[in-house]
Parts: structure tokens; sequence; C-alpha cells
């Protein structure tokens, strides 16, 4: 009876088996259907954001309104020109649709919050959140022109570009009802120096008078320095700003989150006992379109309507509510999506699901196609071999295959050879005609004339994302086409960032920056600069020019937005003559809108624009 | 994953389930040559031949993975992804799909198998070494000895094993030792806790006694007398060890702890396709197949030489 | 007696839990800089500093884990690198999910294992038998997340009759149970049976149908009683084990549990979270231990607690 017992087993076994096998590889070759349509589609999105201006360049224009040079429009008018939506206009309803006030919209997130606080949060999922709780001075406009926001009008600057005095409008209140006045904008940027704080910030905000020495007694604690002596109160409604040096940055430094208002009765009253930890952000009070309702760890945030918002005259914000929640994979986001429990994707679509979104009809124009301003890029170390040879790294920018490095992240990109990204203002298109080249042949034959060593193995390091890896298989398989050899190298995040800010630790790596805000400077200085070159700094390519250090901090002073930007197109010529990087591609944000989502717009600084959305019932 | 499913430990637990009992047994050992009786006993069990079958396939196909792949393994090709960049079904050119960047996965798989098999060879080896020499002196020397040796075996299976393995990936860079290192930690607590159970009844054993009581050292003692008594039991083991190291370095895999990525392992293939299963399925069907065939052939062969080997096992 | 059981065990648990905070807190520390891990590259080198010296990163070693240990006996593990949220409120705040998700796995596990088992074993050598033996091989030889992903596929997508993953629905607990359920009922069941096969065999049951007692009263009232001990036991460990946060089925469920929180910890180097969740983890292994090994003599005369 043991035996047959055991022969049955060993037939069913197989039976199973089989049974098991032959499900399997029905279902495995029943699903990929033609994905014909979403190729064209996908390539169509690729080329209406790469050939910005011709057409765009006419309807955009009239709508900005550009005070900057003819270049600078460009650009402007090519970042409208990446979303798929209609050209923004002033008034959200560009539909057509007129706006619906009420309604609660849900937008899903991975990963959990960072502190929402503004002199700490420093994500973009953090400051998107943020922006819809905090504002301050200035803002900006459908794209990166500053305009007063707080302030009733741009700042009165000095002779000398050092002092600068904001009027605040009157009558400003917080979301919980007390008065805003300058004291508080004094108070929100000094304790971006407070220790406690453990803000990542003050390095910005040392540019203004006093600022770095109040820094270093709080953290001393001495208590010599009390306070920021650059940073004047005269009135209730005056704040005159000081600076060390003449630097046009300061304005959009301060019009990033950490340069928001905060109520400082409000956040004193959330240190706990031994002040070193402050709580503020859970009830974040401030004078964005929505405050804080809900702030549940692990679940997500619930913001409501601001009543004393500035614009809620207008009718603004239309939503009752928003709910961040967290915890939603993005593939499941998808989903959710489709179904309607979501309105509205946080993070990326997966690349998974991407080209089957866009080969739908309905789908596709629910995906949203944004510009991120950010850079993707290869990196080369020019204080290693082989990488200390400019004829080297010049020869290496003719080596990699952008197109199929785009192809890999399912066309989520646009090709770039320049250091700005096209929304930048500053960005060349002359430089992005000279810049961009690919010709295997002709870099075999720069290598050889520059004696390179073809025996070496180079190590090409990465981070741990999925796109990172597949991109670097990529790069690789181009760098053995030309008969290089190279062996791949994943790290972890952490640890990647702290190689790449060691001098001698990666040769060559591939890396992305995102704006800090939209200026030139920011993908200049903290990058490519001789004084970011440091240990834990971010110039990866450890790229030191005094010739071009010198020339940025004359730009920077310049008060004429139109040399100044030509200001900077100089430089980023003269950096690229030296190619210490091969910019690959600048990313592009992919979201995912639900149908009863209205008005949606998207701003290149701040994200969704959650107080021009509304919902349809 | 839970604890029972760290190698060895449900295997342990099955054996001792089956070995409960023992005293009233000992009578039938010494009737016919453990050998003689093992070469009848399998032969008899189709399906322990069927499992070794298995086996030896899957073996086979992986040494022979540099003749039998008709790509190399990291080779990315153009054609292997559609033009929106998604993976390819199976068809003429790749029989078995290619991966989310564009990879042969036949070849992958092959050589994934390689990777897979030799790791749990590897750390099954290790785990049973040191396993072993901890069972042995806890359980042979007893008394202070045991409680403190006892105590390093709790505290490593307090440690959430899962969690223990990918703080280990996060904290050391990933490469294939790495991952070695941390299947090797997690495995060889449950091996020593049976080699210290069965050292503790061994040691009770009347021919063991009366070796002691006439003086013979302890080193004679144990390399003569006892461990040899181990090593049926522990091939037993072996066989249902290796299948659990496998699905749990697939797991490590799937959550990014284990392997490396540009190494081919089934997990890794797993975790490259698990975002796509619902468009492209056979990234996660066909090593998950080639993981349970595997598994199932050592299962099916241990139980088989369970039967053979352990005389005590006749049901 | 029984006291001085317990506190010998008592103490045993605590340097088991010191030996875990200490493995875990050198690892953590091995790369040891979670401030890149928060901010990479965008933060400033002097301003690294200001926060590392904040967080107390710069002392010793030893004086950190000691600082560490002197609070977490007081209730406080710290704050979160990350969110500077208190780490046990995090925990607290996910703990609801992984306590349900856990009892639901456990009672999948038993309810569909301990009847397969009895069927198995009581009659053995039958059809139903064999079935049951092959398809529990089976199970033991499939890696749970590919089951996971299959009942995923299948029943959330293509079905559509639970919800695709997340724990915001009263049914999304039953397929990351049934993963858990299936994988543990397997070895449930060929345990079972192999315990009951063994007691049927054994000298005390003949006795006791030698005296004319029926079938059904032998099973249940001594075969089954004396089978189901180490079944008791291995659930008491898995009831430890899931408490800690069932890991995998968190990650292919994206269920937000405590497994869930120390995966996101460990990618972030956020050293406090990761310290919490572990302790929290092993806390409640080792409790489990304990219990069960109390709960014995109460199942087993035999058994003596040493």
């Amino acid at each position: 009876m043991i035996n047959n017992g055991k022969k049955f087993r060993k037939y069913f076994s197989l039976a199973f088996l089989v049974a098991l096998l032959g499900g399997l590889v029905l279902t495995a070759c029943g699903d990929n259907t033609a994905t014909t349509a979403a190729t064209t589609t996908a390539a169509a999105t690729t080329t209406a954001a790469s050939a910005t201006t011709t057409s765009a360049a006419t309807t955009a224009a009239a709508t900005t309104a550009a005070t900057t040079a003819a270049t600078t429009a460009a650009t402007t008018t090519a970042a409208v020109a990446m979303t798929i939506a209609p050209a923004a206009t002033t008034a959200p309803a560009a539909t057509g649709v007129k706006p619906v006030a009420g309604g609660t919209l849900n937008v899903a997130y991975k990963s959990n919050f960072d502190s929402t606080d503004p002199v700490v949060g420093y994500s973009v999922q953090t400051w998107n959140v943020e922006h819809q709780i905090y504002t301050g001075l200035l803002t900006y406009d459908k794209v990166t022109t500053l305009i007063p926001e707080l302030a009733e009008a741009m700042p009165t600057v000095s002779a000398d570009g050092k002092v600068f005095t904001f009027k605040l409008r009157k009558g400003l209140k917080f979301s919980n009802g007390s008065p805003l006045t300058a004291a508080d904008f004094k108070y929100s940027w000094e304790r971006i120096f407070d220790p406690a704080m453990k803000s990542p910030f003050p390095a910005f905000f040392q540019i203004i008078q006093g600022a770095k020495e109040y820094g270093d007694s709080l953290n001393a604690g001495d208590g010599k320095v009390k306070e920021i002596t650059g940073l004047k109160a005269v009135d209730d409604v005056t704040l005159q700003v000081t600076l060390t040096d003449a630097d046009q940055t300061f304005l959009n430094i301060i019009t990033m989150p950490e340069g928001a208002a905060v109520p400082k009765a409000e956040v004193e009253k959330h240190w706990d006992s031994d002040h070193k930890n402050n709580d503020f952000y859970k009830t974040a009070v401030g004078t964005g379109p929505f405050m804080v309702k809900e702030w549940a760890e692990g679940k997500g945030i619930t913001l409501v309507k601001n009543p004393n918002y500035l614009h809620a005259s207008e009718g603004l914000p239309y939503l009752d509510s928003i709910f961040f929640q967290v915890g939603i994979d993005e593939t499941t986001a998808i989903l959710k999506v489709k179904n309607g429990d979501i309105d509205l994707t946080g993070d990326n679509i997966p690349a998974a699901e991407y080209p089957n979104l866009l080969s739908d009809a309905t789908f596709s124009k629910q995906t949203k196609t944004e510009g991120v301003v950010a850079d993707s890029y290869v990196f080369m170390n020019n204080e290693m071999k082989p990488f200390d040879d400019v004829k080297v790294r010049q020869a290496f920018s003719y080596i990699f295959d952008r197109k199929k490095v785009l192809r890999l992240i399912n066309n989520r990109g646009v090709e770039t050879g320049n250091i700005l990204p096209p929304q930048m203002p500053g960005y060349s298109k002359e430089l992005a005609s000279t810049s961009l080249h690919f010709d295997k042949k002709k870099a075999k034959d720069l290598l050889t004339a520059a004696n390179f060593d073809f025996g070496q193995t180079l190590t090409f390091v990465s981070d741990d994302t999925d796109d990172s890896k597949k991109i670097v298989t990529s790069l690789i398989a181009d760098l053995k086409d030309v008969g290089i050899k190279a062996e791949p190298k994943v790290e972890q995040s952490e640890a990647f960032f702290k190689d790449t800010g060691k001098e001698k630790n990666i040769q060559i790596g591939i890396i992305n920056w995102y704006q800090d805000f939209p200026d030139p400077s920011d993908f200049i200085a903290p990058i490519l600069s001789c004084g970011s070159a440091i240990e834990g700094g971010a110039n990866s390519a450890w790229y030191c020019n005094k010739d071009v250090d010198a020339l940025e901090l004359k730009a920077r002073g310049i008060t004429d937005p139109k040399a100044r930007l030509l200001a900077y197109q100089e430089i980023e010529k003269k950096i690229m003559d030296e190619q210490p990087w091969v910019p690959l591609y600048n990313p592009v944000a992919t979201l995912f809108v639900g149908q009863k989502v209205q008005g949606y717009t998207f701003h290149p600084v701040w994200g969704p624009e959650y107080s021009q959305l509304f919902k349809t019932k | 994953m839970t604890l029972k499913d760290l190698p060895d430990a449900k295997e342990a637990a099955l054996q001792e389930s089956n070995g409960a009992g023992d005293s009233k047994k000992l009578k039938k050992l010494k009737s016919v040559t453990p050998f003689q009786r093992f070469r009848k006993s399998l032969g008899g069990n189709i399906s322990a031949l069927i499992g070794l079958a298995l086996i030896l396939l899957v073996i086979g196909v992986s040494l022979a993975a540099p003749v039998l792949a008709p790509y190399q393994p990291d080779a990315q090709f153009d054609d292997g992804l559609t033009a929106a960049g998604e993976p390819i079904a199976p068809n003429q050119t790749y029989l078995l799909g290619t991966d989310p960047v564009g990879r042969d996965l036949l070849s992958r798989m092959l050589y994934g198998g390689q990777t897979s098999l030799l790791i749990a060879l590897v750390v099954n080896v290790i785990a049973i070494t040191v396993g072993t020499i901890f069972g042995l002196v806890s359980g042979y020397f007893g008394g202070f000895v045991d409680t403190v040796l006892s105590r390093v075996v709790d505290t490593m299976l307090a440690f959430p094993a899962i969690l223990f393995a990918i703080a280990l990936a996060s904290a050391i860079k990933p490469s294939v030792g790495v991952a070695i290192l941390a299947l090797s930690l997690i495995s060889w607590t449950s091996i020593a806790r049976v080699v210290r159970g069965q050292v503790m009844a061994l040691k009770e054993r009347e021919f063991i006694l009366a070796a002691r009581s006439v003086g013979v050292k302890n080193s004679r003692i144990l390399i003569k007398h006892i461990i040899p008594h181990l090593f049926s039991p522990l091939i037993v083991l072996l066989a249902l060890t290796i299948p659990t190291t496998i699905l749990l370095e697939a797991t490590l895999s799937y959550l990014g702890a284990g392997v490396p990525p540009n190494v081919p392992s089934w997990g890794n293939i797993i975790q490259d396709g698990t975002r796509y299963y619902r468009t492209a399925p056979w990234i996660v069907i066909f090593p998950g197949l080639a993981i349970f065939l595997t598994v199932f052939g050592f299962n099916l062969f241990g139980e088989g030489l369970r039967d053979a080997l352990d005389p005590r096992q006749k049901q | 007696m029984l006291l001085r059981y317990i506190l010998r065990r008592l103490a045993g648990m605590f340097f088991v839990l010191i030996g875990v905070t200490i493995i875990t807190f050198i690892l953590s520390n091995l790369v040891s800089d979670p401030i890149t891990a928060t901010y990479g590259n965008r933060i400033k080198p002097e301003q690294r500093e200001v926060i590392k010296k904040q967080l107390g990163l710069n002392d010793p070693l030893p004086v950190q884990y000691g600082r560490y240990v002197f609070k977490a006996v007081q209730g406080d593990l710290g704050r979160s690198y990350r969110t500077n949220s208190p780490v046990l409120e995090s925990i607290l705040n996910v703990m609801p999910n992984t306590i349900a998700l856990a009892a639901a796995g456990l009672l999948a596990e038993l309810l569909i294992g301990i009847p397969a088992g009895i069927i198995a074993a009581v009659w053995r050598g039958s059809l139903l038998d064999r079935i049951i033996q092959g398809i529990t091989l089976a199970g033991l030889s499939l890696p749970t997340f590919w089951v996971g992903l299959v009942l995923l596929y299948v029943f959330a997508f293509l079905l559509k009759w639970f919800p695709l993953g997340g724990n915001t629905q009263p049914t999304s607990i039953i397929l990351p149970a049934l993963t858990i359920g299936l994988g543990g009922a397997v070895f449930y069941a060929r345990l079972l049976r192999n315990q009951m096969l063994e007691e049927i065999n054994s000298d005390y049951t003949r006795t006791a149908r030698s005296k004319g007692l029926s079938g059904r009263k032998v099973i249940t009232r001594h075969v089954l009683r004396n089978a189901l001990l180490p079944i008791v036991t291995w659930a008491g460990l898995d009831l430890g084990a899931f408490l800690g946060g069932v890991v995998l089925v968190e990650a292919v469920y994206s269920w937000n549990g405590i497994g869930k929180l120390a995966i996101a910890a460990i990618g972030n180097l956020d050293i406090p979270l990761i310290m919490g969740t572990v302790l929290v983890a092993a806390t409640f292994i080792v409790i489990c231990n304990l219990f069960i090994d109390l709960l014995y003599p109460v199942l087993d005369p035999r058994i003596r607690l040493r």
C-alpha cells in the first residue's frame, strides 16, 4: 500500500506540474499586446517636447509676461510646450469648464513625508505639499518669473545691489487668524540657523549680512550674537535686507519654501521639554491656499481650505480639502486612479505602466508629461586618470547613445548636451546645436589620438534605482563598442553620495541634479565650481576652473537680467569646452490624472498647482 | 517569512517529529547493512528517483549554461525591447522573452541557475560546518559551555531574519560574497540545534557511556563514535536545506538584499520583472517555475533519502 | 519554583535583546553617515557637521549606544532622522496593521493546515492523503513572494475580487493572510500528519483501542492532544515572528506594517527607526518563546521546566 501511495504521489505531482506549466505558459504568451500605437505616441511626446519653439513661441509668448531676452522668452515658452495640456493662461478653466468649488482631492505617494516644516523639508514630494501651506514675499508666475505675493510689489534695490526693501501688503493674516508682520519674516529666516532645527538651508542664507555670525554663535551656544543684523523689520510692513554681496539669486532663494513666513507665537508653542525638537510641522500654520487639518504618520497629510488665503477673494482654492496619502505603491496608484479612488499620482508613472497608458485612447489624455528642471548626466572625475585629460573627456562626449538610454526609460526624458535644462532661464540653443553629438568612430579616433590606454578597465558607478541600473548597462555596452572595458558598480544612495563627495573615489558615473530654484547659478555654483569641489560637496566631476569661478561671482551681481543671462551662457560655454560631463537627458515627470480633475496645470518649480484645481462631480 | 522558513528549521522539526520515541526502535538497527537497505529503499522509491532526475537535470543544464545559452546573460539587444521600451514576449529569437533591459531571459535563467545553485551549495557547506561544530561542542560538553553557546544561538534566532539580511546588505556593499555571508548567518543556527539534540541523545547511549567510563579521550569519542552517527541525519538535512536556501536566496534577491543586480540569479530576475508582472508576466513566471522545479526535485529526493537512510521511518 | 524559572528566563531574554540591539547598532553605524542618506549631496559640509552634532553622532559609538539603551528602557526610542517624529509613535501607528495581519495569517495557516493534517493522518494511504501530500510538497517548493504575486495577479487584478494591495479596505487583508496561510499550512499539515501517525502507532493508543475505546475518542482525546504539542510550539514561534512584521508579504501587497516601516528605515539609514523596529520585532519573538515554554507543561505533564 505504501508503494501504491508513492506511485500515486508521483503521478499526481507530475500532473500538477504539467497543469501548472501549461496554465502559466498560456498566460505568459497571452499578454504582450502590440505597442506600436504606444511607440508613435511616445515618440510624438518627445518630438513635441524637443521641437519646442516654432509654433509655441507665438501663442505662449503673448501670455507670459517675460521681461527677459529673446532667448529666455524661447525657454519660457519651451516650458509651456512640455505640457500636453493646452498652454496655460491665467484663467485655470483652459478647457472651458467653469470651476466648481468644493470636493476633496486624493493624491497618492509611496514614501512617507519628511517633516513639512519649511526650514527642514527638502525633497520634491515635501516641497509640493509645503507650497500649499506656506507662501513668502514673492512667488513665481506660470513659469519662472518672480512676482510679488505677500509683498505688495517687487522690492526696491539699492544702487550697490546689496540692500533690498520689501513692503508687505496690508491686513495679511495667517491661517489661524493672527496678523502677519515683517517681524514674522525676520523670525522665520532666523530660525533656519537654529541648530536644534537641523535645517539644511543655512548656507543659502549666509548671503545676508550677519547671518554667518549669528549661526556660528548659535552653534557654539555662547549667546554672543542675538540676531541677524542685516535683517531689519523697520516697521510692521517693511522688511529691509542687507546682503554681503550684490547677489540676484537672493530673490529666488527667499521664494523657496524655506523663505516662507511662519508665525512665531505658534511655532514657539511646539518645542519639546528640552528644546531639542519642534513639532510645529504637525499643526502647520501658514499663509498658503490650504492649511493642515491632520498629519498622520504613515497615513498621510490632510489639508483644508485656508479662509485667510491671500487670493481667497478670487475664490481660490476651489477644493475644500486635499488628502495626500502615503504608502501607496506606484503601480497600485495607477490602478486606483483608474477606478477613481485616487485623483492624481504624486510619484512618476512606473516604467511598466507608461506605454500601456499611452496606447489607450482615454488614458493617454490623462497621462501628463511635464518637464522637470533637472539634468541626468555622466560625470567624469577630472582629478582621476584617465579623465584628467580634457581630450579624453571630449572623446567620451561622442560615445554615448542617448536615444537608446531614453528608450530604456520609456522616453521619459529629452536628450541634451547642455548643462542648463531648457526651462532654465539662460538656456542656450546655440550650445545645444553643437554639444549634442554621437559618433562612435570619431570617439575612437579621438581616443587613439589622445593615447588612451584601452587596456584599462573603468569602474562605472551609479546609485541603485531601477533606471540608473538600466542606463549604466546601456552605457557600458556603448563603451564596449568603442573597445573600452568597463565594470558597473551599483551603490546604495547614501554610500553613492558619500563616494561622489570624495576626491578620488569614483572615476566615472551617472547622477542627477534637480534645481533648487530657477536661476542658472543653481546649476553652476553647487556642482561645477571650485568652491564645491570639496569633501562632501556635490561636484562629482571635481571640476575646478578659477577663471570660471570669478566669472560666475561677477555674473551673480549683474542687475540687468538680459546681460546676466548672457553672462551665464558664456560661462556654460566655457565649462562645456572642458567637458567635465557628458549630459545625457533632461528628465520628465509623468503623472496620471483622474478623469474628474479639471484645471490641472504643472509648475516647473511647484509641481501640480493644487490651488487652481477643481473636481467635477 | 517566519522562523520555520529558516532553512533547516522546519526540516529539523519534521525530522524531530519523526524521530520522537526513538528508544523503542533501536532494536531494528543491525539487521541489514544501512547501505543495502538504502539502495533497496531508494531504488523502489519512484518519486525519489524523479526528484533525483530533476536535480540532475537542473544541475546539468546550469553547468552547461555557457554551451546552452543562446546569448550572453548581460547582452542588451536593440530588438530586445519594443520601441516604447517594453520587454518582448517569448518569440523565435528570444525563446523565453526578454527582461526590462532587453536581455534574453533564457540565457539569464541558465546562468542564473549557476548562481543560485552555487550559492545554495556554498551556504549550506558553511552552515553545516559551523552548525555542526557548535552543536557538537554544545551538546557534548553541556553545562556552562552549552548555556553560553545556546544563548548565542538564541540571539541569532531572535533576530528577524530578513531584516537582518537586508540590514547587512545595506551596511556592506552587496556582492555574491555578502549574500553568501548573510544566508550562512541565518542558516547555521537550526543545524546547530539539530546537531546538539542528536549529540545529546547519542551521548547517553550505552556504548558511549562505556567508552567514557573506560577513559577514552573525548576527542576520540567525538571523532570515532559521534560524528559518524551524524552523517546520515546531516546528509538528509542537506538534501532538504539546499532547496530552502534556494528559496531564501530568491526571497532576499527579490527584496533587493541578495545577489547584486548585474549578476543573474533566479530571485534577481524576478525582482527585475516584478513591476512588469501584469504586462510582462513571463519574467516572473519562468524563473519562478525554475525555482519550483529545482526545489521540488530536492524535496522529493530528500524525502526518499530520509525514508531510505533513517531506520526509524517506517510509516 | 516557577518564579525562579521565569526570572531566569527573563534575565536570559534581556541578554538576548541586548545582543540583538548591539548587533543592529553596529550594522547600522557601519556606513556611518545618515545625514547623507537624508539629504544626499545637496547639503554643505559645514551644515552637515552642525546637524551631526545636534543628533549626537560625533560621540563615540559606545556612548551613543549607552544613551540609546538608557532612553529605551524609559520608553523613548528616539526620533526618526528623516521625519523627526518619535519612533515609538511611528511604530505604534502601524502596529494595529501588523497585529491584524499576524493574527489573520496565523489563523489561515492553522485553519487550513490542521484539518488537512488530520485528514491525511486519519485516512492515511487514501487518495485524499496522497493528494494532500502532493500538494503540500509542491507548496513547500514555491517561493512565498511568487505565490503572493500570483494571487495578486489572479484574484485582485484579473478577477477583481479583492483590492490591489494596500490595507485600506476590510477585504484587503484576505489575500495577504492567504499568502502567509498557504505557505504555513503546508508545513503544519505535514507536521501534524507525522505527529499523529507517530501517536497512532504508539503503544498507548493500541492499549486504548484494545480496551475498547472508539476510534474517534482515541483520536480526539489522546492522539490529537499529544500531536498538537509541536503545532502549538510552532504556532507560538510563528506569532512571535509575524508580530515583528511579515516583511515579504508586506512588500508584495504594500501592507502598511512594521516590516514595511523597517525596510524603508533601512533604505534611508534612519538608525533610530531601524533600531526601534528590530527591537520591537525581537521583543515579540522572545516573549512568544517564553510564553510557549511556559505553556508546555500545561499541555504535556511529562515535561517539567528545568
